[in-house]
Formats: C-alpha cells, structure tokens, sequence
C-alpha cells in the first residue's frame, strides 16, 4: 500500500511545480538492481502520474525515456527540449507541462558555453555538454505569463556551475515574466553557483515556503533513506512575485522501490505579481 | 456478430461434469468451459471427446461448435454429452468466437478436434491460472501422436518451436496455440469485440494473440503436451495454413508492425505496473 501523493494535482490559481533527477535509464548486468531502469521505471511513472505536477523539469533524461514519461503523465502534457549532444541525442533536461493549464508562448534550449546556440558545445570546465531548457508560458487560470527554466549542471566543475548560473540569472533577467528555476545544480547552499542565482533576485523555495511538507533531507541519497542534514543538490528557485505555498522533498517509494537516486523536489506556488 | 445459436439443448451439460450447474460450484473453484470447433471432423472429435472425458479434473462445460458439418460431428459431440453450438458462418475465427460467447466457465479452454489431451490437461491449466492471477491466457506444447514415429518429436520441436520464436518476434510475446490454449473469461470479454472473427482465412489463434497480448499477460504451460494429429502436414493444405499465417499477421499492420507493437506493448506494461503500484 503506498502512501498518497505528496501534492498531487494543483488546482488554480496554485500551480504544482516539481524538479526531479529521474537518473538516467541504465540496464544490463554491471549495473546494480536498485539502479536499473526497468526495475525502477515503474516507480518513476507511478510518482509522477500520482503527483501530476503543472509543471515538471526532469534531469537525466534518455530519448526513449522522455516518450514513456509523457505517456505516463496523460495525453494532456507536452515535453519541450532535446539531448545535450551535438544532434540532440543523449540525455535532456525536458520541461514537461500540462497543456490544459498553461499555454506555451515560446521556448528555447541552449548549450551551457560560450556558443549556447551551437548543441553540444562545451568550455567552460565540464566535460560533457551541459544544457538548460527555457520556456515561457500563460497560466490559461489566471491569465499570468510565467518563465520556467530547467536545468542540470556539471557534476565536476565548480567553475562550470558557476558560470551556467550567471547564465541562467542573465537569461531570467531578460523576461520580465515571474520566473521558476529548476534543477540539479549538483552543489549545495554555500556553493557560489547557489549563491549566484541567489544574489540576482531568486529565492529557494524550500527557504521561502510557508509550509514545510516534509523533513529537510539531502536530495540525493542515492537509493537509500534520505537523510535529514545531507546536502540539497536539486533546487526549485522562484523569483519574489511567486508565493510559495508549500515545499517538500518527497521521499515516497512504491512497493519499496526507490524511484531513484535523487528525491523529486515540490511545492506549491501561487503567482501573485505579474512583473517583477 | 456471428449468429451463433445453442442447439436446442441449451441446458444439457456435458457427461463428464460435476453434478449440478456452474452456478452451484464453489466459489475459488472456478468453471472451465472446454471448446472445440469443428467441420466434418466426426471421428477424430469423438476420440478427442473421449480424451476429455477421462480427465483426472473434468471440465465443467465442453462445448463443440458445428461449423457447417455435413457429417454426424455434431450427434457425435451429443453423443458423448457435449453441447452443440452452431455457427453457419463459415471459417474457425467465427466458430472459434461463436463458442467462447457461448462458454460459461471462468475459464475457457481451446483445443482442436484432431487433439487428443493427456489426462491432466484440465487440471493442469486450473492450476496455472490459481497460481498466477495476473495471466490472462496460457498456451501450452504438443507432440504428435500419429505419423512415423522417429519424425515425431524433431518435427514438434521444429513447428513449433519455429512457430513460436517466429511469431514472438512478431507479436513481442508468446503467440497463442489454438490446440492447447485456455484463457479467462474476462480477457475474452475485452477483446471479443475486436477479433477478426468473420475472416475465414485467418487463424483465429493467432488472432487472438494480437489482441489478447495487447493488454494482457500471456503465460507458458509447461506442465503437460497436447497430443495433436500431424494431418497439418499431410492433408496438402500447409501452404495455405502457412498464407493464413501471414494473413493473420499483415492484417493487423501497420497499427501492430513489429517495433511499433513492442515499444507499444513495453510502454503498456510499464503502465500497468505503475498502477498496481499506485493500487
């Protein structure tokens, strides 16, 4: 029997909003049976079809994965972005939404380097490509736009997260839309790249929210219990003329499956501002 | 609609059963309907009935479903207690469906009349289906009880086992066996709608794997072999079992064209999983 679903679905004029690393898609004998993707798909599918957040980035996501997961979500989601790599191939960090609730205005992805408009390009430290995906929507409700930018940074480069950060603040600036900033930023809160998107303007939800619906657990705990105390490496950023609700990591496991190595990090927002 | 009618003798159940009507058979113990379609088949259906007859589980129903005989097939199949259903649409997917409508089992168990079940077939399937409730049909081997002996078993192996790896690479699934098959009733009930059932030149099992394994679990009995006649391959009509064959499968494309079915049927289960666990 598993637990009901953290948030659920978001009725208006509250939007859900989640960030979750679903690890990438990984099968054969190397890799250890908590990782595997057909061990633990079901799971993933499972918590996202119960939370049916408004709107979700995704990290670490495989071509064939990004169509199951749509699939999963209902015939009402739409998936923006492709791979990192230089045809659009590998993983992506997709924004999926619900179609019913927000109309798209217009979105775009770019390479984390000096060249954002070439895929796969790379420079600043990290060895593989890095990418953000940026769309700008109107929630159909409430009649507000509403920037939403997704995100995984380099697992290595502390310079390589810093700089993709200045690059997702300049691209916020540019909208004057309430914005949501999500990803693994793979660093924690005293990291300059946490510390960049913080100066310029954004608040960490989990800071701002007024209810707090869970304990506060690292968010990558690897396919064990999570840990209050351990490091929160995902992140759902708001700009002020966003209430936070409510915010949450959520630590729910299906048939005692992990869905994976990261918890899906949550909250509840309500726009309250139309400029910023 | 295949206009298939009970025979007059609509509530005469067959020799074999258990006293009383399906209704009175306890709860967990489920029914089992056995159906044969059959055309002028009369002498190898009354030994395949009398095969049925002596299984250590008898079935609760056997249903043989008279498709257009111009024999005694269908005194025979009275004869030996089974209900007779008639079906003037001619070819076995309609006879096939016309008697799995009819059937009032939980269960409903396929055979052929050229087949001849060892004792433990009925008990066999009962048994499968308690033990993994979430398989919705189970199809099972064979061997051939007649022809030269020493081609018996290699030419079992080679059919069928051709047949099955061809036809799991089709269907992304093991494909259903038309002489040893039993399904639930309920699966038959999702998909009794779809099937192919007034195209004579198909097979009606292979049909019915194209629908009933979309959707549905589809296990393997491994317990007991089906003794089935080798007159497929010495009646001079193979080549037209094997059109049928191919019939069977390009009808269902392109909606069922090889990766599309598989990445189709994967995504489906993944969804079914995911919502067992959600349950």
């Amino acid at each position: 029997m598993s637990p009901p679903a953290l948030l659920g679905p978001a009725s208006a004029p509250d939007l859900h909003a989640m960030s979750f690393n679903i690890r990438r898609a990984m099968g054969g004998p190397l890799v250890r049976r908590a990782d595997r993707w057909a061990h633990r798909a079901p799971a993933v599918l499972a918590l996202l079809e119960s939370e049916a957040p408004t709107v979700v980035g995704l990290q670490e996501v495989r071509p064939h994965v990004l169509g199951v997961v749509r699939d999963a979500l209902g015939s009402r989601y739409r998936s923006l972005g492709r791979g990192r790599g230089r045809r659009g191939d590998g993983e992506g960090t997709p924004i999926l939404y619900d179609a019913s609730r927000l109309t798209l205005r217009s979105w775009s992805q770019q390479a984390l380097s000096d060249t954002p408009a070439t895929p796969g390009s790379r420079g600043w430290g990290n060895l593989i490509p890095r990418i953000l995906v940026a769309a700008e929507f109107t929630d159909d409700s409430t009649g507000h736009r509403l920037l939403v930018v997704n995100t995984h940074l380099d697992h290595l480069s502390p310079g390589s997260r810093a700089r993709s950060a200045a690059a997702v603040t300049a691209l916020v600036a540019r909208s004057t839309s309430p914005a949501i900033v999500m990803g693994d930023l793979n660093a924690g809160g005293g990291s300059a790249a946490v510390r960049t998107l913080i100066a310029d303007g954004l608040v960490d939800s989990w800071d701002a929210a007024e209810t707090r619906l869970s304990p506060e657990w690292g968010t990558c705990p690897g396919y064990r219990p999570a840990r209050v105390g351990g490091r929160r490496i995902d992140r759902l950023l708001v700009t002020p003329g966003i209430r936070v609700r409510a915010a949450a990591m959520n630590n729910r496991t299906f048939d005692r499956i992990r869905p994976s190595d990261h918890l899906p990090v949550q909250s509840l927002l309500r726009i309250t501002e139309d400029g910023r | 609609m295949t206009d298939a009618r009970r025979d007059g003798e609509d509530g005469r159940r067959s020799e074999p059963a258990r006293v009383g009507s399906i209704a009175d058979v306890p709860r967990r113990e489920p029914a089992i309907s056995v159906v044969i379609p059959v055309k002028d088949d009369a002498a190898l259906l009354t030994r395949c009935l009398s095969a049925l007859a002596a299984q250590d589980r008898p079935a609760d129903e056997i249903i043989v479903v008279d498709n257009g005989s111009s024999d005694d097939s269908a005194d025979r199949a009275r004869a030996a207690g089974a209900r007779v259903v008639r079906c003037e649409d001619p070819g076995i997917p309609a006879a096939a469906s016309a008697g799995y409508d009819a059937a009032d089992g939980d269960l409903i168990l396929r055979l052929d009349a050229d087949c001849v079940p060892e004792p433990g077939w009925v008990g066999a399937v009962a048994t499968a289906f308690a033990a993994e409730a979430d398989i919705a049909a189970f199809t099972g081997r064979a061997r051939f009880t007649d022809g030269p002996v020493v081609l018996r078993a290699p030419l079992a192996l080679i059919y069928l086992g051709a047949y099955r790896a061809l036809l799991g690479l089709t269907l992304g699934h093991p494909p259903l066996f038309g002489s040893n098959l039993a399904f639930r009733r309920e699966a038959w009930e999702a998909v009794r709608h779809e099937v192919h059932r007034d195209d004579p030149e198909l097979h009606d099992d292979l049909d019915l794997a194209f629908h009933l394994g979309a959707g549905h679990r589809i296990g393997i009995l491994t317990e007991v072999r089906m003794g089935m006649s080798m007159r497929p391959f010495t009646d001079g009509r193979f080549r037209r079992r094997v059109h049928r064959g191919y019939r069977s499968v390009v009808v269902h494309w392109p909606h069922d064209f090889p990766p599309r079915r598989w990445r189709r049927l994967a995504a489906e289960r993944l969804h079914r999983r995911a919502q067992r666990m959600l349950a």
